[in-house]
């Protein structure tokens, strides 16, 4: 108690030096925690992306949907499967979807951006239940009318509800705006599979997604599809196929961002030296009182690491207050695994703030080191400016 | 006879400054009965703060042997030497020494924190203490809020907190007015005629070696008895 109160008011005696070197500090964990948000905002809406009782289907060895085709006859058949949830309608809770990529200009004058679209049917919405029309309406099958999610409409000013989007030579009528919880399908754009697949003259589905009547079922239902020499399929469960097209731009987000903390964080370091010995210079004469009262080397090394350990978690929660104000602004940017355009929002957890805090300290105390040591090492006689005898 | 609490055979100290060896204390032999409220005096330079740090544990002689409370501390280690120094060794400083940042409840309380004592324990020996040097209503304030006087009685408040074998005093009264520093050798006197406490004070005052049962002058390092 007594030690900790001699720590922090030390730090508060030279508060102009303390102040600077917390701005340092901060700045760093700032960067740190900013980029831990940021790739878990991309996971956390790709992870969010689909149903955890979903499956989807792709033809064997594709990577994507894009890559992906399957048959009308082949979609047929894996919809009539026994695992598959049945609808009210007696129809099977399943929806055979086409992915696209289509090109939108993003702010009046501004660049080009790719996004996805989904040729799908009403029945995606059953498939999803977390998707839900916001504004407008469903488009009506046979119909070049399209929706777009939440982020769509907010970033791209020509697909605006009632706005009218050109593509595949046809003109196609926004006429709803759909909401996804802050999935991966915000940032979709949808409409019908079959009018979209004669626009682009494909006979062919890129992927099925299906709801299964029991969840736990998929790792059966999945190796029964991808034995059956019928369907030389993959089966994946929904959410799982998505978090998947996050790994490699998340990937590149964690060791771009934590390699530039590391590279600033050696200026922290040194920041926090540069304090820690102009206080260990100031205070010499204190450090020999401290001894001749009976205070060990070691005691001498503690308190000063003590100090410098306060210094780096006053700098951590400052980086992480500072941080904590990105939460939930959302970005947007290209998916490096789809190549279209993802909205994602930072997203701040308590793991993220322990570790910032951590990370903090830890740069307090490597930074505290060796003026601590130099502290501990100084001779009583010489620390009281005694040795002209 | 009296066992004696400090005890030195053949004690000397040199440094070697320039290349030079300089030799401060030569060969001094003497012992102090415990109990006795001993002033050492000598002009600058004749090694009196050396001496007083040898007897301390903060310095170590060349050769010789200093036996202090039963413990003879050329044998101690670092750390032996430090915890023997909380347990036996109260130290007043000329410049008093206190720490800035903490109140004179808490400068009290530094050596305590050295022992097994509860903070409830603590809070009462530092209250004790402060009341003994007649600043029980100074608890609370800061160095920079209190007198020169007041300060080193803070120091002294300091230097008894724990109950050590014996009170070394470096020039107790260099920084004071003569009214304060008359406060302070006469709380020492009573340290010592009413609590038994051994006192060795370096001074090169005569008015404060007056005060003390018996002086002693150090001159090029050897002990001598009064002229």
């Amino acid at each position: 108690m007594l030690w900790s109160a001699y720590s922090l008011r030390n730090l508060w005696a030279r508060r102009v030096t303390t102040l600077l070197t917390l701005l340092g500090l901060g700045l760093v964990v700032f960067v740190f925690v900013a980029i831990l948000m940021l790739a878990h905002g991309l996971e956390r809406t790709m992870g969010k992306t689909g149903d955890p009782a979903n499956a989807i289907v792709m033809s064997k060895g594709a990577l994507s949907e894009i890559e992906s085709s399957l048959s009308r006859e082949q979609t047929g058949v894996l919809a009539a499967q026994p695992e598959v949830i049945t609808l009210a309608d007696h129809q099977a809770a399943a929806v055979r979807e086409i992915a696209l990529q289509l090109t939108l200009r993003k702010q009046e004058g501004g660049s080009l951006a790719s996004l996805s679209l989904r040729g799908s049917s009403p029945d995606a919405f059953a498939v999803r239940p977390l998707v839900r029309i916001a504004q407008g309406r469903l488009w009506q099958p046979g119909t070049t009318e399209v929706i777009v999610g939440t982020q769509v409409a907010k970033q791209f000013p020509e697909a605006r509800l009632s706005e009218t989007l050109r593509f595949g030579r046809r003109e196609w009528t926004v006429v709803g705006i759909f909401e996804a919880e802050g999935s991966g399908f915000d940032s979709e754009v949808w409409g019908d599979a079959e009018q979209m697949m004669a626009t682009f003259h494909r006979t062919l589905f890129s992927s099925m997604t299906v709801r299964l009547a029991d969840p736990t079922v998929l790792p059966a239902f999945k190796a029964r599809l991808e034995r059956d020499p019928r369907f030389k399929v993959s089966v994946k469960r929904e959410p799982e196929y998505y978090e998947g097209k996050a790994e490699g731009l998340a990937r590149l987000i964690r060791v771009t961002g934590l390699f530039l903390t590391l590279v600033f964080s050696v200026g922290a370091i040194l920041g926090a030296t540069m304090t820690m010995s102009a206080s260990v210079a100031h205070r010499t004469t204190e450090i020999g009182t401290l001894r001749t009262l009976g205070f060990t080397r070691s005691h001498i090394l503690q308190a000063f690491l003590l100090e410098s350990s306060l210094l780096g978690l006053a700098g951590g929660l400052l980086g992480v207050a500072g941080a904590a104000l990105l939460n939930s602004v959302t970005i947007s940017t290209v998916n490096w695994d789809t190549g279209a355009e993802l909205a994602f929002a930072f997203h701040l957890t308590p793991t993220m703030v322990g570790e910032g805090l951590l990370f903090a300290a830890g740069m307090g105390i490597i930074g505290g080191l060796v003026p601590a040591a130099r502290a501990a090492h100084i001779e009583i006689v010489h620390a009281l400016g005694q040795r002209t005898v | 006879m009296v066992d004696p609490v400090v005890s030195l055979q053949k004690v000397t100290k040199s440094y070697s400054r320039a290349g030079t060896d300089v030799s401060v204390l030569r060969d001094l032999s003497f012992d102090i009965p415990a109990g006795t409220f001993l002033a050492i005096m000598g002009p600058s330079g004749s090694g009196k703060s050396t001496l007083l740090n040898v007897m301390a544990g903060i310095d170590r002689p060349t050769s010789g042997s200093v036996v202090v409370a039963g413990t003879r501390l050329d044998g101690l280690s670092e750390g032996e030497m430090a915890r023997w120094r909380a347990r036996h060794i109260g130290y007043v400083f000329q410049t008093y020494n206190l720490i800035p940042v903490l109140t004179a409840a808490e400068n009290v309380e530094l050596p305590l924190a050295l022992t097994h004592l509860t903070r409830r324990e603590r809070s009462d020996h530092v209250r004790t203490a402060l009341r003994l040097v007649g600043l029980g209503d100074r608890m609370a304030h800061y160095p920079r809020q209190l007198s020169g006087g007041q300060e080193q009685r803070v120091g002294v408040a300091r230097a008894i907190v724990s109950d050590p074998t014996m009170i070394l005093a470096d020039e107790p009264t260099g920084n004071l007015d003569r009214e304060s520093a008359d406060d302070i050798l006469t709380l020492l006197a009573r340290l010592n005629r009413e609590l038994g406490k051994t006192i060795v004070m370096v001074t090169h005052d005569p008015r404060a070696a007056e005060r003390a049962q018996m002086i002693r002058y150090l001159e090029k390092g050897v002990l001598e008895m009064p002229p």
